[in-house]
C-alpha cells in the first residue's frame, strides 16, 4: 500500500512539475517536438531500459515465497503513435517466507523471456500508459526444504502481466520509468491424487528504471 | 455478367417505383434551369443519388460494376453516393476539401446534410466513449441481469454473481484456471461477447489492434473482477483473441450493410440491418446521432473483390464410434471480402473469410470459422504467378454429430497463384502453419463437471494446406487439408490430441452467379492417453476414430 502510495504521489509530482516548467514554446518549437517525418510523436521513439523489480507475491505461492527481487533488461520498438512492442529479460530471486522450512525451495529464481507492448496514453514530459506482457519463464529450483528425496527442478511456464505505468523524460534521450504490473505465471497444477490445489505465482510487480532513447 | 445485370434491373426497376421524381421531372420539363440550377434541384430530391440511374439510362448496356467505376472516373461527371474507395485503408473518411472538389466536378452536394467542420464519428478517437460502451454493455447489463434477474437458489447453485471486495482479492490471490463450461459456451459465445468488447472500441474510433485490446482488456476485468469463479483463462483467451476475429467481420459487414448517405425508409432498414450484424456499432449510432445523420461513406466499405454466396444442400456424416449414419440438410453462408491473391494488403482484415454452416439436426450451429489477414507482403509477382506471405487470425468452430472441436490460431501462410491461361483459369495454392493459443475437443474419460465440460483444452500447433483450380470468380475443384496437435492443459491433463480433416469438392459453374456441387471428407481425431494408475478408470487406452463425410450442394452468389 506505502509503495502505491508513493508511486501515485511521485506521479502526481510529476506532471506537477512537468507542467509548471513548461515554459510557452513557439509554434515551430512545438511543431518540430512533437511531430515526426511520419506524423508521429517524436516524444515516443525506440528505447532501452533496464529496470529494478520487486514483486509482492499473493495466493498459495504467496504463502511460502513472500516475496522477489530481480533486474530486467528491456527493449522497446516504437509503432505508431501510441505504442511500443517490449521485449524482456532479466533474472528474478524469490525470498522464502520467515520461518518456512518445508514445502519450498530454498533457491527459487526466475528467468523471464516476455514480449508484450505499452499503449501510451499521453506522450509528453509525463507518459503514462497500460501495459500487456507475455512469454515464458524459465524456472530454476534448487534445495527442497523438509524432503531431500525431491530433486531440483527446472520448469518451463508461461506467464503475463497487466499494468500501468508512466515514462519521464528528463532530456531527449534519458528518462526513468515506473510501473506496477499484476502477474501471473502457471507453476503448479492440482494434483488430483494428492487433493492439492493448483499454485499459480500471482503477485504485484514494482518496476522502478531508467530509459535510454534512441531518437 | 448476368447476376450484375439482373440485380441491375431489380435496382432501376425498386428505384423507379420507390423514388420522387418531382423535383428532377420538373427541372427536366422546364429546360429554361441553368445547368446549376438543375444540379441543385437534383441534390434536393429525396433520393438524389438513385437518379443517377435515370439520367444515365442511355447507357444502361454499360451498366457493370466495372465499367459503371470507369464511367465515374472518367468524366468525373457521377452522383455517385461514395466516394474514392482505390485507397482502402488510407483514409477512413474524405475530408472536407476533397467533397468539395467532387462537388466542382459535378457530384451531388450531401455535404449540405452535415455542418462543415463535421468529421465523422469514427474518424476520431473516443477511448472513454468506447470504454463506457463496452463495461455498460458487455459487463454492467450482463452482470445485473444475472445478479437480480433471477432468484438465486442459496444452498445448490454457485452464486458467481455474488461479487464482492473479498471475492476479487480471492481472484486476483489465487490466479488463472480452465473453467467447467459447456463447448457452445466457451467455444461461441464466448466469442460473440468479445466481439461487443472489441467494437465498444471499434466503433468509437480506435483501429483493429486498439480494439482487440478492449477484447482482451474487457475479458480480464470481467473474469477478475465480475464473477466469483477463479478467473478461466480460457475463458479469456477465447474471448479476447476469438472476440477480435469475429467483431472486425461483423464491424466491416455493419458497415456494408448501413449506407450514410440514405434516407427515409431505406436508411431505417439499413441501420437495422447493420444493428442486427453489429449491435455495438448500432448502439454507438444511437447515441453519437450518425444513425440518422447523413455523411459519406467510408472510403473502404465495400471491397474491390466481395463474393457474399449462400449454399443449400444435403450432408451425410458417418459416426465412426456408434457407426449411425446422419443425414442433415446444410445452410451455409460464405464471406470472401477481398482476394488474398489480387487485393492489396492495407490494413488488418483487408482480407477475410467467414462461413457459418447451420444443419437441420441438432446440434443446428454446426460450423463456423474466420480467416483474417493480419498481416501481408508479396514475394513475387509477374504476368503469370504471383506469391504473397500472410499472417493470418483464424477462429474455427465445428460441432457436428461425428466432429467436436473449437480452436483460435495464428497462421503463416504462403499464398501462391498460378496463371493457367488467358481465360481465366488459375491455380491457387495455401501452405502454411499455425499456432493455437487455445483449442477444445472432447476427453473420452472425462468426468462430466456440474457446468457440462466434457471436453480438454490447451495449447497446440497444426498446419494447413489447400489446392484449388479457380476461374470466373468460382473454385471448381479444390483439396484441402487441416492438421492440427493439442496439449492438454487443462484438469485433468492427461492426454494430446492429434485432429486432422480433409476436403475435396468440385462447383460446376451453371450461371455465373449459381453453382452445383459435391464434396467429400473427413474429419479424424486420434487421443493419447496417459491417465495414471489410480485413475478411476484406468487403464485408459488411446483412442481414434473418423467420421467420413459426403455433401451435395447448390451455391448462388448474392453479391
Amino acid at each position: 500500500m506505502k509503495t502505491i502510495l508513493l508511486f501515485l504521489i511521485l506521479s502526481i509530482s510529476g506532471l506537477t512539475y512537468s507542467q509548471q516548467s513548461n515554459t510557452p514554446k513557439k509554434l515551430s518549437d512545438i511543431s518540430k517536438l512533437n511531430t515526426d517525418k511520419k506524423g508521429g510523436y517524436t516524444q515516443l521513439n525506440d528505447q532501452v531500459f533496464v529496470s529494478y523489480s520487486y514483486i509482492r507475491n499473493l495466493g498459495k505461492f504467496g504463502d511460502i515465497y513472500e516475496s522477489s527481487n530481480g533486474i530486467t533488461l528491456n527493449y522497446g520498438k516504437y509503432f505508431p503513435n501510441n505504442w511500443l512492442v517490449v521485449l524482456r529479460t532479466g533474472y528474478i530471486s524469490e525470498k522464502l517466507r520467515e520461518g518456512i522450512d518445508s514445502g519450498g525451495y530454498s533457491n527459487f529464481n526466475v528467468y523471464p523471456l516476455h514480449i508484450g507492448g505499452r499503449y501510451y496514453v499521453y506522450k509528453n514530459t509525463i507518459m503514462p500508459y497500460f501495459s500487456f506482457m507475455n512469454g515464458l519463464n524459465f524456472i530454476s529450483t534448487s534445495n527442497y526444504l523438509g524432503d531431500p528425496e525431491i530433486e531440483d527442478q527446472f520448469l518451463l511456464r508461461y506467464a503475463f502481466q497487466v499494468g500501468f505505468g508512466i515514462d519521464v523524460k528528463f532530456t531527449k534521450n534519458m528518462g526513468m520509468n515506473l510501473n506496477i504490473n499484476f502477474n501471473n505465471s502457471f507453476y503448479k497444477d492440482d494434483d488430483i491424487f494428492d487433493q492439492t490445489n493448483s499454485q499459480m505465482m500471482t503477485g504485484f510487480e514494482y518496476n522502478f528504471g531508467f530509459m535510454y532513447d534512441f531518437k | 455478367m448476368p447476376i450484375k445485370k439482373f440485380t441491375l434491373f431489380v435496382v432501376l426497376v425498386l428505384l423507379f417505383a420507390e423514388i420522387n421524381f418531382s423535383n428532377a421531372q420538373e427541372t427536366i420539363d422546364n429546360k429554361k434551369l441553368s445547368l446549376k440550377k438543375l444540379s441543385e434541384k437534383i441534390s434536393e430530391a429525396d433520393d438524389a443519388d438513385k437518379i443517377f440511374l435515370k439520367l444515365n439510362s442511355g447507357k444502361s448496356k454499360e451498366f457493370s460494376s466495372s465499367s459503371f467505376s470507369k464511367i465515374t472516373r472518367s468524366n468525373g461527371f457521377s452522383l455517385s453516393k461514395e466516394f474514392d474507395n482505390t485507397t482502402p485503408g488510407k483514409n477512413d473518411f474524405k475530408s472536407l476539401s476533397d467533397v468539395s472538389t467532387g462537388l466542382s466536378k459535378g457530384k451531388v452536394d450531401i455535404s449540405k446534410y452535415f455542418p462543415p467542420d463535421y468529421k465523422p464519428w469514427e474518424s476520431e478517437k473516443h477511448f472513454w466513449w468506447g470504454a463506457g460502451e463496452g463495461v455498460l454493455l458487455n459487463i454492467f447489463i450482463p452482470w445485473a441481469m444475472a445478479r437480480y434477474g433471477r432468484t438465486w437458489d442459496s444452498t445448490s447453485e454457485e452464486r458467481w454473481p455474488f461479487i464482492g471486495f473479498q471475492s476479487i482479492w480471492n481472484n486476483l490471490n489465487n490466479g488463472w484456471n480452465y473453467d467447467g463450461d459447456n463447448f457452445l459456451t466457451n467455444m461461441f459465445s464466448h466469442p460473440f461477447g468479445g466481439n461487443l468488447f472489441y467494437n465498444s472500441g471499434r466503433t468509437n474510433g480506435m483501429n483493429f489492434w486498439e480494439s482487440s485490446a478492449f477484447a482482451l482488456g474487457g475479458s480480464f476485468i470481467w473474469e477478475t473482477f465480475m464473477e466469483t469463479n477463479q478467473p478461466a483463462i480460457n475463458d479469456w483467451v477465447i474471448t479476447g483473441l476469438g472476440g477480435t476475429a469475429f467483431g472486425e467481420v461483423l464491424y466491416r459487414l455493419s458497415t456494408l450493410a448501413t449506407d450514410n448517405t440514405a434516407r427515409g425508409m431505406k436508411r431505417v432498414w439499413t441501420e437495422f440491418a447493420g444493428g442486427i450484424f453489429n449491435p455495438a456499432r448500432f448502439l454507438t449510432r444511437l447515441v453519437n446521432g450518425e444513425i440518422s445523420r447523413v455523411f459519406p461513406n467510408p472510403t473502404w466499405r465495400t471491397p474491390k473483390d466481395l463474393n457474399l454466396n449462400l449454399d443449400a444442400g444435403t450432408r451425410v456424416l458417418i459416426n465412426d464410434s456408434t457407426d449411425i449414419k446422419e443425414l442433415e440438410g446444410i445452410f451455409e453462408l460464405n464471406v470472401e471480402y477481398g482476394d488474398p491473391y489480387r487485393t492489396q494488403h492495407s490494413t488488418p482484415f483487408s482480407h477475410f473469410k467467414y462461413n457459418v454452416q447451420i444443419a437441420s439436426s441438432s446440434p443446428n450451429l454446426t460450423g463456423m470459422t474466420v480467416m483474417g489477414s493480419l498481416f501481408a507482403f508479396e514475394l513475387d509477382e509477374n504476368e503469370n504467378t504471383n506469391h504473397t506471405m500472410e499472417t493470418s487470425l483464424n477462429y474455427n468452430y465445428l460441432n457436428n454429430p461425428g466432429f467436436l472441436y473449437g480452436n483460435v490460431a495464428i497462421t503463416e501462410q504462403l499464398n501462391s497463384q498460378f496463371k493457367l491461361n488467358d481465360h481465366g483459369w488459375h491455380v491457387r495454392s495455401k501452405l502454411g502453419v499455425r499456432l493455437i493459443p487455445m483449442g477444445g475437443t472432447p476427453d473420452d474419460y472425462f468426468l462430466d463437471s456440474t457446468d457440462g465440460r466434457n471436453y480438454d483444452m490447451g495449447q497446440g500447433l497444426g498446419a494447413v494446406g489447400k489446392v484449388s483450380l479457380f476461374s470466373e470468380g468460382w473454385e471448381v475443384f479444390t483439396a484441402q487439408y487441416t492438421m492440427d496437435y493439442l496439449w492438454t492443459q487443462s484438469e485433468p491433463s492427461f492426454s494430446k490430441h492429434f485432429l486432422q480433416g480433409g476436403e475435396f469438392s468440385f462447383q460446376l459453374p451453371v450461371k455465373e452467379y449459381f453453382v452445383i456441387g459435391f464434396a467429400g471428407g473427413y474429419y479424424k481425431r486420434k487421443s493419447y492417453y496417459h491417465y495414471p494408475s489410480g485413475f478411476f478408470s484406468y487403464p485408459t487406452p488411446d483412442v481414434s476414430f473418423q467420421t467420413p463425410m459426403i455433401r451435395v450442394f447448390f451455391k448462388t452468389r448474392l453479391i
